[in-house]
């Protein structure tokens, strides 16, 4: 039990370490929103002197001291409110995050499972016959894939399937002619729009987790307990499974975990290059506009997301290997 | 973000997108965009140009910043000002007239209606002014510094200013008229949506979806004889690269990209439609800290302008599609009537090594034994030039400064921070030089002002909202003085001589090239673009251009 306490309070912890470094950040960033939303308009015209004041009237910039400033956020933050958007302006953050998460929750976050999946059965797989055609082909194969830059593969299959075949849209997350809705036509176009985007990330993906899955599980197969298995006459699928791959998971559920909490932060590059409507486009987007109000909120989501499924995959670890619980209790 | 909104469009491609889920092997690509690419839409324009983040959010708000690009189609000015060549159309006001400085008298248009039906007049005109100064945030030109009063006498509307300020005018006549009988019951101009915006221009919504927006013709419109374009279809820009491909591959009809070699990139996929005009949009210039030596020298800045190779970084840098800038400040040749034709050569430095040297040799510039130029003072000379980030073609730019100075003996770091720090460090006078962007204003008082105008700028270390590169004379201010309180034609233009002269001698900053407007378009639905021979707006798809244009194209025949 005291493993457990300890692991909430040193979350509760950390949560406002990540609160306050949230708070200071993006206040240590050169520039002003103002100047920083002017470099839109500097692309398109000329700007005059008074331009600039009268934008920093309209989004209304931080006042008072920054201790005043501390508290104010704080309340907000618990409250939910994370202001009014510099870039989406007039439109409130957790309005924006909330048009956003869903889409990036879906995708990425599917396309995250399916891959780990299908990774680490390849990977047991591949380290179970190790050696062999299979191993040797995926293991260059994805060594390969692992490697290639995201931005290249992606350009070069919009290039290829969306404009040379026309098989598929080249960006976008739903059809320019409908509107989010829960109907057939509207979740057909999303789930077609998101097929090039899903599969650009599934390739470059995929090979990071089969790897490092059959690379694990090549060590454990190495260990004493397999040998012991096998002198006893266990059967080949008990020892791979329940005995090799099971041990070899150990390491890979916290890096699975992290993952999962970093899709909250979207794919940045899929997004952009996708023009998709997630996480990693707003972050991308408050970034260049230093738009501190939105930039807060995402950099919180994110922290908090991560830091939870860290909570969380420390508490299964607890479960799933004694050897961590008691090592604390002594 | 805000979604279910005028549903026609939907009912109409619900069948579309489920054919493109089951049909996707073949050409599922209708579901992208259900008109342009298949069945060409003989009556619609597409238009690439608004960049949504990634999607739009449904605002059509003339005085929020993030507003859809659409919303220039909807509103008006009063008057229509080419910024090419300075040209005045009369739109909303059919005529101006001075009576003395201090008093501008404007006719109102008669038998103007907004969209919604309701009559526009000469009160609707106050009311906005009037509603600028209530919302300081609103008044972006800082109109309310010089006026005193708005007020309206049947069809007309009196400016009457506190001092004297004639260029204000270009500022009134572009100023956006938004309808009483609306704004009135606002209190927040800035905090709502205007999801159905009623103005008097030649479009109004028709339907929104967060990918895509379309515009249709306004049935109350004053020209409406003029406006042949039936709608106007927005998509989500997207990123460069597939924004070009949907361009090229005939999608779009209308965008303002910059495409490396345009020729091959666009025009060649339907060389018998595809244009492209890039007419000069301002003037992109090397701005040294005249606060900081040895920039506050003028003959450190002369021989740097000889040697700075102009033409190369034209070529090179902008793919060739600009041209090199007079160092007297006017974008030409649109503003050539301003032009004093007394300045050597245009008013060129062109390039010139060798004198670049001998002038700094004569002011005491001398080489050290590492190759270093040495000031008189007896300081090496080297500075960091800044660029904002991933405005690559600024970068090149800076790398071919970089390398021309070299052969002076300067080394000069290119550095590219944020746009936000870049912004700063000019305007807190810490930078010791940046490549920015000035001019291509309406008169060129407005781009002297800001640049020159003495009273704008700030001791290094404090804010300077103009003037960043701190120019101080008082022959110019006084000048600028002149001209700014002149209704007569020729002392304006006495007065713009001599600035010229100033630009010319002094080099407050030193002129690279012209920055372009960049727009791509096709011909195949629609003619009549501006074009070179017939500038009669510049061809952007955003501000107030589109007003122009809409009311000139017309279907291929």
């Amino acid at each position: 039990m005291k493993y457990f306490m300890r692991k909430i309070v040193f979350f509760i912890v950390t949560i406002w370490i990540a609160i306050t470094l949230n708070f200071i950040l993006p206040r240590l960033m050169p520039g002003n929103p103002a100047q920083a939303m002017m470099s839109k308009f500097a692309q398109q015209g000329a700007i005059t002197p008074s331009q600039e004041h009268a934008l920093a009237l309209m989004l209304g910039m931080p006042t008072g001291s920054l201790w005043t400033q501390y508290w104010q956020y704080l309340l907000h933050v618990c409250e939910g409110n994370f202001g009014v958007s510099y870039s989406f302006y007039p439109v409130k953050v957790i309005t924006v995050i909330a048009g956003a998460l869903p889409w990036t929750l879906t995708l990425v976050g599917l396309v995250t499972i399916i891959q780990f999946v299908v990774g680490t059965l390849l990977g047991v797989y591949a380290a179970w016959h190790r050696g062999r055609k299979f191993d040797s082909v995926a293991t260059v194969l994805f060594s390969f894939t692992s490697a290639f830059p995201y931005f290249w593969i992606a350009l070069l299959f919009i290039y290829l399937f969306g404009y040379i075949l026309n098989w598929f849209p080249i960006s976008g997350g739903y059809s320019g002619s409908l509107s989010p809705a829960l109907n057939w036509s509207f979740v057909g176009s999303a789930l077609y729009h998101s097929i090039l985007p899903a599969l650009t990330i599934f390739i470059t993906g995929i090979g990071g987790s089969l790897l490092s899955m059959r690379n694990n599980m090549i060590n454990t197969l190495g260990e004493d307990y397999i040998l012991l298995g096998r002198a006893e006459g266990l059967s080949e699928t008990v020892i791979s499974i329940r005995y090799a791959a099971r041990n070899a998971l150990l390491p890979i559920v916290t890096n699975f975990a992290m993952t999962l909490g970093m899709v909250v932060g979207g794919s940045l590059l899929m997004e952009t290059v996708f023009a998709y409507p997630g996480m990693g486009y707003l972050l991308s987007t408050a970034l260049s506009n230093q738009d501190y109000p939105l930039l807060q909120a995402l950099f919180l989501f994110i922290t908090v997301s991560v830091l939870l499924a860290n909570f969380a995959a420390d508490i299964v670890y607890g479960f799933l290997d004694p050897r961590v619980r008691r090592g604390g209790a002594r | 973000m805000r979604r279910l909104k005028r549903n026609g469009m939907i009912v109409a491609t619900l069948g579309v997108s489920l054919v493109a889920l089951t049909g996707c092997g073949s050409n599922g690509n209708s579901a992208t965009s259900p008109s342009p690419a298949n069945t060409v839409n003989a009556s619609q324009l597409v238009v690439g140009v608004d960049n949504g983040s990634p999607t739009f959010t449904d605002n059509f708000n003339p005085f929020a910043p993030g507003n859809r690009i659409g919303t220039s189609y909807i509103y008006e000015p009063l008057f229509f000002v080419n910024t090419i060549n300075g040209k005045i159309d009369p739109w909303l006001a059919t005529g101006y007239q001075w009576e003395g400085n201090k008093k501008l008298v404007l006719t109102i248009r008669s038998g103007v209606k907004w969209n919604d039906g309701t009559p526009f007049t000469a009160k609707d005109v106050a009311f906005t002014f009037d509603y600028l100064k209530q919302h300081p945030s609103l008044d972006w030109q800082g109109l309310w510094k010089v006026l005193q009063s708005v007020t309206t006498n049947g069809n007309q509307v009196v400016f009457t200013f506190n001092k004297p300020d004639v260029p204000a005018f270009y500022e009134i006549a572009s100023t956006i008229i938004v309808p009483q009988h609306i704004w009135s019951k606002i209190a927040h101009p800035t905090k709502g949506l205007n999801s159905n915006p009623v103005g008097t221009g030649p479009y109004e919504v028709d339907t929104f979806t967060p990918y895509q927006y379309t515009l249709k013709r306004n049935p109350n419109y004053w020209q409406k004889g003029k406006v042949q374009v039936k709608k106007i279809v927005f998509p989500v820009l997207g990123n460069n690269q597939t924004a070009a491909l949907n361009l090229s591959s005939g999608k779009w009809d209308w965008a303002t990209l910059f495409l490396p070699n345009v020729k091959q990139t666009f025009v060649s996929k339907d060389p018998q439609y595809n244009q492209y005009w890039f007419p000069p949009g301002g003037i992109v210039a090397l701005s040294l800290n005249l606060g900081k030596a040895p920039f506050n020298d003028v003959h450190f800045r002369e021989a740097l302008a000889y040697a700075i190779n102009k033409t190369k970084i034209a070529q090179q840098a902008e793919d060739g599609y600009v041209a090199t800038a007079s160092q007297a400040g006017l974008v030409l040749p649109g503003q050539k009537q301003w032009l004093d034709s007394s300045l050597p050569n245009g008013g060129s430095y062109s390039y010139n090594l060798t004198k670049a040297k001998q002038i700094l040799s004569q002011a005491g510039y001398h080489l050290n034994a590492q190759g270093q130029l040495v000031a008189p003072s007896g300081k090496s000379v080297s500075f960091s030039l800044e660029v904002p980030s991933g405005w690559s073609d600024w970068i090149q730019s800076a790398q071919i400064i970089q390398g021309n100075l070299k052969e002076l003996g300067i080394q000069v770091n290119v550095s590219t921070p944020q746009y936000g720090s870049y912004s700063q460090s000019q305007a807190m006078g810490q930078y010791d030089a940046a490549l920015t962007a000035y001019g291509g204003t309406a008169t060129p008082f407005t781009s002297y002002d800001t640049l020159l105008n003495s009273k704008y700028t700030a001791p290094i270390g404090q804010n300077a909202n103009a003037d960043q590169e701190r120019f101080n004379s008082a022959q110019t201010n006084q000048l600028l003085s002149s001209w700014r309180q002149a209704t007569n034609q020729q002392i304006q233009l006495q007065d713009a001589y001599q600035i010229e002269k100033v630009m010319y001698q002094q080099l407050p900053v030193i002129n690279l090239f012209y920055g372009a407007t960049w727009s791509e378009f096709s011909s195949k639905k629609f003619v009549g673009w501006p074009s070179a021979s017939n500038p009669y707006a510049p061809p952007a798809p955003y501000g107030q251009s589109p007003l122009m244009i809409m009311t000139h194209l017309r279907p291929q025949s």
